[in-house]
């Protein structure tokens, strides 16, 4: 059968999502894609059923925000509107949460 | 600089994009794939044109080939309503303390203060749309937004609620809350490794952004104030 592509202008969200990152690659396993994503110190999101495999703590990591992200799972690849999302504990600084941690967390604002 | 809140109160929407160059840092703004390269860009210290959000994360561009490589990709968070905190900077350096400025002539109506010898002309870079925060004297942590600026004094119209006297010392900031001067084109000009944004520096003809609010921490307002403000020239803007 004949398909008739129509073309399409293309808009900046268009090239955005050309160039978006695939994720995982489909020969790789999940275990070992978050070892390499976490060996690089990336940001790292999981949707609501993934989340409960990864323990942050064990590769140096924390809960970037206590608030959903609207992101792509990197281990099951599922766009989901109610991502966590992980950082390395050594970027806190730079992109974590701006209150303090621990026993100081709901008193003052770094 | 670092995720402030979303002025429409969604989620951050979280995209990793094929990099054009290395991104060193996390934290930093990125810029839009521009034609003929691999990915998205580093911003300037003076340029935000077709920003497309903040770093979260870093990746290594590379053009080698091999059987190992990785190819760079960044973590960005790309809603165009998103507000950055970024922290005041006194200079091109992440850090440096603000400038103080100590007035040296009274001023008994509270509405001009005049610099002493060696503090930072207020009119260049310009102050003006900016605002006075006063750091000791009689108007301590009182602000008032600057709305005439010359050589040596930067008057605001509503005064002080105190005569503004003789070794006083404020803080000349470029930045007001919904300040949009020079015909609503608000800019500003990052520190060196892109982190904070300068106070020393104007707020017309730089990067683009759009204040939303400034935060001066009154326990140590020269080394923690921040400003809250929004990519403006952001590529998924509806109108860019």
């Amino acid at each position: 059968m004949l398909t008739i592509h129509a073309p399409t202008p293309d808009t900046p969200a268009k090239v955005r999502r050309a160039s978006e990152d695939p994720g995982r690659p489909a020969n790789r396993l999940r275990g070992g894609w978050l070892d390499d994503l976490t060996s690089l110190k990336k940001f790292v999101s999981m949707c609501p059923l993934c989340v409960g495999k990864f323990n942050p703590q064990r590769y140096g990591y924390e809960l970037w925000r206590s608030i959903y992200t609207i992101a792509t799972c990197d281990l099951c690849k599922v766009f989901d509107t109610r991502c966590k999302s992980y950082i390395p504990q050594s970027h806190h600084d730079q992109i974590g949460d701006a209150r303090r941690r621990g026993r100081w967390a709901s008193r003052a604002r770094l | 600089m670092n995720l402030g809140y979303m002025l429409s109160g969604g989620a951050p929407v979280i995209k990793k994009y094929k990099v054009g160059a290395t991104v060193s840092n996390v934290g930093v703004p990125l810029l839009d794939t521009s034609t003929a390269t691999a990915g998205v860009r580093v911003a300037t210290v003076t340029s935000l044109a077709n920003a497309i959000g903040v770093s979260q994360d870093t990746a290594t561009y590379t053009t080698t080939q091999s059987a190992t490589m990785v190819e760079g990709v960044i973590s960005c968070i790309i809603n165009p309503d998103a507000v950055w905190r970024a922290k005041l900077s006194g200079g091109a350096a992440e850090g440096t303390q603000l400038l103080v400025t100590t007035n040296s002539a009274a001023s008994a109506g509270g509405t001009v203060i005049t610099i002493t010898t060696g503090d930072a002309d207020p009119s260049s870079p310009t102050m003006l749309d900016g605002q006075a925060y006063g750091l000791a004297g009689n108007n301590v942590a009182l602000t008032r937004t600057i709305t005439a600026v010359a050589a040596t004094t930067a008057t605001v119209v509503v005064p002080f609620p105190r005569a503004v006297a003789v070794s006083d010392t404020y803080l000349l900031i470029p930045f007001v809350g919904a300040s949009f001067p020079a015909g609503g084109v608000a800019s500003c000009v990052l520190t060196t490794n892109l982190y904070e944004v300068r106070a020393n520096s104007d707020n017309t003809g730089d990067a683009a952004i759009n204040v939303v609010d400034v935060e001066i921490q009154t326990g140590d307002p020269r080394g923690r104030s921040f400003l809250h403000m929004l990519l403006r020239d952001h590529v998924l803007n509806i109108s860019t």
